[in-house]
C-alpha cells in the first residue's frame, strides 16, 4: 500500500519536471510552424517595406548583432575581472559580502528601470545609439558575467595553482597561464549564455538604442538601431491585426528565437556536459 | 610583484563597478523622480486615477499597483507548486542520466527565453483562446499570470533544486536506516531542511514577476484609464508596462516623464527589498546556475 | 570482560540470526567484497575487524540494504532469520526497521532531541502522544541519556556533545525495536570517556539485541566481542569465537593484525 503512494509521488514529480521541456518545445514548434513560411533569403537580407508589412528585416538583424556584440565587448572583460577578484583575491570579509550583495542587487533590477536610467544618463549625452544601447545592456548583463566567471575560476582545482606557484610563477602569471586556460570553457559557455540574454532583451534597448531610422542599417556606433526584439514588439503591437503584419511578426519571432537558440543550446549542453564530468550526478 | 599588485587593483575595481553601477542607476532614477515625488508626495501610490493628459494631470497609481500584485501573485501561485515538485524530482529521483540532462537543459533554456517572444506567443495564442473561452477581451490578469508563470517557473525550479541538493546526504541515510521510505524521508527530513532555500526561490520568483516587462505588457490589456480590477478576466496595467507605454508620449522634463521615473524608483525599491530578503535567507551565496 | 561459559553452553547458544552466502559487492569496477560467507550469532556482540579499506563497512551496509542506495552492485544472498533480504518480495524499509544502523559520524537529524528519538515511530504511523512520550523516555534511559536531557527535549539535537549525539543515535535506532543493531565504527570520532560509555552500553544491550560492530581498533574488538569476523581485502580470513581467535588464530594474517603489524 505504501509502495503505491510512493510510485504516485514519483510520477507526479516527474510530470512536473517535464513541464519546462514541454513548454519550451511547444513555443518553439508553434513559432516554427507559423513562421517558417515567412523565412526566405529576401526576408533575412531585405529591408522593411510598406511600414513593415512586407519585405525583410535586415536592419533589425544587423542592429541586434551590433548592439549585442558591443555589449559583450564591454561586459565580458569587466565581468571576468570582477570574477577573478572575487575568486582569487578577495578576503572573506564584510566588503566582499557587500560586493556580492550588490551584484545580486544589480541582477534583480527590473530591465525597465535600467532602461529609464539608460535614457536619462546615456541618451542625453550620446543620443539614441548603438553605444547607448550597448552600455545599458552591459549593465544588465554584468552580474551574469561576474557570476559565471567567478564560478568558473573557483572550479579550477587548487592543485593547478600550487603546481604553478611551486615552480616559481607569480600569482598573476599563474592566473593568466593556468587558471584562465582551465576555466576558459566554462567562462566562454557562460558568456555565450549571457549573449543569448542580451540578444533577447527588449525594454532596455528600446529606450536607449531607439527604434532605428527606417530603412537604414546603422553605420556608426552613434547611430540609432533597431534590434530584433524591438522590431518584433513594434510590429506585434501596431500591425499584428493584419495578416501580412502577422506573417512578418511570426517571421521575426522565428529569426529571433533561432538566433537565441543558436547561441544558447550549445552553451547549455556544453556546460551540463562539463558539470557532469567534474561532479558526477550530484552536481 | 608590481604586476600582481596592479592586477589586484584592476580586478578590485571591476568588482567594485557593480556597486558603482547600482548607485548610478538608483541615483539617476531618483534624481529624475524626486521632483515628482516632492510635488505630489507619496500619495501618488494611493491615488485612484491615472490621467496624465488632463489639466491638471492626475497620477494615481493604486489600480496599477493592484494590477502588478494580482498578475504577479497569480503567476507565483501557478509556478511555485509546480516548480517545487519538479525540483524535488530533479534533486531526489535519479532516473536515467540522459533524460534528466535533457530536462535540466530545457529548464535552463526556458530561463533565458526572450520575454518578448513569450509575450508574442501569449498575444497570438493565449489571448484569443481566453477570449473564446471566457468572452471579453482575452487580455486579462489571467493571461498575464499564465505568461509570467511560464517565465517564473524555471527560476523556482533551479533555485529550489539547488537547495534540495544541498541537504547533506547523511540525513537521508540516517532516515532510511530507520526504515523510512523515500518519500517519507523527503517529506520529513529533506524538505524541512531545504525550506529556506525553497522559500528564497519563491520570493525571488515573485520579485522577478514584479519586474518583468515585455511579456506582461503584451497580454495584460493596458486600458487607457486603469481601473481597479474585480475579476481575473479584467484588463489591467502593471507598473512596468505603464512606463513602456507612456515613455514614447511623455515629454522630457514634464511631470508625466518624472512620474515614470517615480514608478521606476518604486520598482527599484521593491526588487531591492526582495533581493535583500532572499540574499539574507540564502546566507549570502551567489547562485550561478542558469539564472 | 566476557562471561566465562562452558563449551557446550556456548555451542548451544550459537544461533545465527544473520548469514551471508557468497556475497559479492562491486562499486563500479572495484570488487569490494569477494565470496563472503559470514555468520552473525544472535544476541551476541560480533566485531567485524580489519585494516582500513578492507570492506568491513561495505559488509555492514549489505546487512541492512543501505548498500544499494549508494549505488553498489550486489550478488549473493543475505539471510535474516532464514529469509533472503535481497529477494524480490522483500521490503527494504521493513528490513531496516528490523536491522538498525548507527554511523561512524553521529548523524542527528535536524530536529529536536525528542523528535529524533520519536522519528522512527512516527514513520511507522504512531501518532499517540503518550506512546511517543513513553518510547522516547524509555529509549533515552536505555542509553543513559535521559537524566542529561530530560529538561531540554525540545532543544536541537545539535546542541549535544559528540558522545551524547552518538548515544542519541543509538536511542533513536532502538526506538524502532530492531532485532539487530549494526554500528559502523561508532566510537572512532569520540573521546576516550565517551568511547567507554558507549562500549559499556553495547555490552548491556547485547543481552537483548544482536550487536554487530565494525571496528579498526583491535583492542576495542578484544574488549567487546564474543564473536569475531576478520576481513582482509574483501575476503573473510577468519571468523569464530572471539576467545579462540585472539588466543589462537589460525591464520598468520590474523596473528599479524592482532599483533598490530598493520592496520
Amino acid at each position: 500500500m505504501r509502495r503505491g503512494s510512493e510510485i504516485l509521488i514519483e510520477i507526479l514529480t516527474w510530470l512536473a519536471s517535464l513541464i519546462p521541456a514541454i513548454l519550451a518545445g511547444a513555443i518553439i514548434s508553434f513559432l516554427l510552424f507559423n513562421g517558417a513560411s515567412t523565412i526566405s533569403w529576401k526576408f533575412i537580407t531585405g529591408f522593411p517595406e510598406k511600414g513593415g508589412l512586407e519585405g525583410g528585416i535586415l536592419p533589425a538583424i544587423m542592429g541586434s548583432i551590433y548592439v549585442s556584440a558591443l555589449c559583450m565587448l564591454i561586459a565580458a572583460p569587466i565581468g571576468i575581472g570582477a570574477g577573478t577578484y572575487l575568486a582569487e583575491y578577495a578576503p572573506e570579509n564584510v566588503f566582499t559580502k557587500v560586493v556580492r550583495f550588490f551584484v545580486e542587487l544589480l541582477a534583480g533590477i527590473p530591465s525597465i528601470v535600467i532602461g529609464l536610467f539608460g535614457y536619462a544618463f546615456l541618451v542625453h549625452g550620446l543620443g539614441f545609439s548603438i553605444l547607448s544601447g550597448a552600455i545599458a545592456l552591459a549593465f544588465m548583463i554584468l552580474p551574469w558575467t561576474v557570476r559565471v566567471s567567478e564560478e568558473a575560476i573557483r572550479a579550477v582545482p587548487r592543485e593547478y595553482r600550487y603546481a604553478s606557484l611551486a615552480l616559481g610563477a607569480s600569482k598573476w602569471k599563474t592566473i593568466r597561464s593556468v587558471v584562465y586556460a582551465a576555466a576558459r570553457p566554462a567562462i566562454i559557455t557562460g558568456l555565450m549564455l549571457g549573449l543569448g540574454k542580451a540578444i533577447g532583451e527588449t525594454a532596455v534597448v528600446m529606450m536607449t538604442a531607439g527604434m532605428g531610422v527606417a530603412g537604414y542599417i546603422p553605420a556608426s556606433p552613434l547611430d540609432p538601431a533597431r534590434t530584433l526584439p524591438v522590431h518584433l514588439y513594434l510590429i506585434a503591437g501596431e500591425i499584428a491585426n493584419t495578416s501580412e503584419g502577422l506573417r512578418m511578426a511570426y517571421g521575426t519571432a522565428l529569426v529571433l528565437i533561432a538566433l537565441f537558440l543558436a547561441v544558447s543550446i550549445p552553451s547549455i549542453m556544453l556546460r551540463n556536459y562539463f558539470t557532469r564530468r567534474l561532479y558526477g550526478d550530484a552536481g | 610583484m608590481k604586476t600582481d599588485d596592479a592586477v589586484k587593483i584592476l580586478t578590485f575595481l571591476c568588482a567594485g563597478s557593480s556597486i558603482l553601477v547600482v548607485f548610478l542607476i538608483f541615483g539617476y532614477t531618483l534624481l529624475e523622480g524626486l521632483p515628482f515625488l516632492a510635488k505630489y508626495g507619496l500619495s501618488f501610490l494611493t491615488g485612484l486615477y491615472w490621467k496624465p493628459y488632463t489639466d491638471p494631470p492626475q497620477f494615481g497609481l493604486l489600480p496599477t499597483v493592484i494590477g502588478t500584485l494580482s498578475v504577479s501573485g497569480l503567476a507565483i501561485l501557478l509556478a511555485a507548486p509546480m516548480g517545487v515538485l519538479a525540483a524535488i524530482y530533479l534533486a531526489e529521483y535519479s532516473g536515467s542520466g540522459l533524460l534528466k540532462s535533457f530536462i535540466e537543459s530545457a529548464t535552463q533554456l526556458l530561463v533565458g527565453i526572450p520575454s518578448v517572444v513569450l509575450g508574442f506567443v501569449g498575444l497570438v495564442f493565449l489571448v484569443p483562446i481566453l477570449a473564446k473561452t471566457f468572452g471579453g477581451w482575452g487580455f486579462s490578469i489571467l493571461a498575464g499570470g499564465i505568461v509570467l508563470a511560464v517565465m517564473t517557473l524555471p527560476h523556482v525550479i533551479c533555485i529550489s533544486s539547488d537547495a534540495i541538493k544541498a541537504v547533506p546526504r547523511d540525513y537521508r541515510y540516517a532516515s532510511l536506516a530507520l526504515g523510512a521510505s523515500k518519500w517519507q524521508t523527503i517529506r520529513r527530513v529533506v524538505l524541512p531542511a531545504a525550506k529556506s532555500g525553497i522559500l528564497a526561490s519563491i520570493i525571488l520568483g515573485l520579485g522577478n514577476a514584479i519586474g518583468e516587462t515585455m511579456a506582461v505588457l503584451m497580454v495584460v490589456g493596458n486600458p487607457e484609464v486603469p481601473y481597479i480590477p474585480t475579476s481575473i478576466l479584467d484588463r489591467v496595467r502593471v507598473l512596468t508596462s505603464t512606463i513602456v507605454i507612456e515613455f514614447n508620449y511623455a515629454v522630457w522634463g514634464s511631470d508625466q516623464m518624472r512620474a515614470l521615473f517615480a514608478i521606476g524608483v518604486v520598482l527599484f525599491i521593491i526588487t531591492a527589498v526582495v533581493n535583500l530578503l532572499a540574499f539574507h535567507i540564502l546566507g549570502g551565496r551567489i547562485r550561478a546556475k542558469g539564472i | 570482560m566476557q562471561a566465562k561459559k562452558t563449551l557446550l553452553r556456548r555451542a548451544l547458544e550459537y544461533e545465527p540470526i544473520l548469514r551471508s552466502e557468497r556475497l559479492n559487492v562491486w562499486y563500479g569496477r572495484v570488487h569490494a567484497l569477494k565470496d563472503v560467507d559470514v555468520i552473525i550469532p544472535s544476541k551476541r556482540i560480533t566485531a567485524i575487524m580489519g585494516p582500513s579499506g578492507c570492506g568491513k563497512s561495505t559488509l555492514l551496509k549489505a546487512f541492512n540494504r543501505l548498500l544499494e542506495v549508494e549505488g553498489a552492485r550486489i550478488e549473493g544472498k543475505v539471510y535474516f532469520r532464514g529469509a533472503d533480504i535481497y529477494s524480490g518480495s522483500a521490503d527494504p524499509n521493513a528490513i531496516r526497521r528490523k536491522i538498525g544502523m548507527v554511523f561512524q559520524k553521529p548523524i542527528p537529524l535536524p530536529m529536536s532531541i525528542y523528535d529524533n528519538v520519536a522519528y522512527g515511530l512516527r514513520i511507522g504511523g504512531v501518532k499517540d502522544r503518550r506512546v511517543l512520550d513513553k518510547a522516547v523516555r524509555e529509549n533515552l534511559e536505555k542509553v543513559g541519556l535521559w537524566e542529561e536531557v530530560r529538561d531540554r527535549l525540545r532543544d536541537s539535537a545539535f546542541n549535544l556533545s559528540g558522545g551524547q549525539q552518538q548515544r542519541l543515535c543509538i536511542a533513536r535506532a532502538l526506538a524502532v525495536e530492531p532485532e539487530v543493531l549494526l554500528l559502523d565504527e561508532p566510537t572512532s570520532s569520540l573521546d576516550p570517556a565517551s568511547t567507554k560509555r558507549i562500549e559499556d552500553l553495547l555490552i548491556r544491550l547485547s543481552r537483548d539485541y544482536t550487536i554487530v560492530v565494525v571496528t579498526h581498533n583491535v583492542h576495542q574488538a578484544m574488549r567487546l566481542a564474543e564473536h569475531v569476523v576478520f576481513i582482509f581485502e574483501g575476503r573473510v580470513v577468519e571468523q569464530g569465537e572471539a576467545e579462540r581467535i585472539f588466543e589462537n588464530p589460525k591464520s598468520i594474517l590474523t596473528r599479524a593484525y592482532i599483533r598490530g603489524d598493520f592496520s
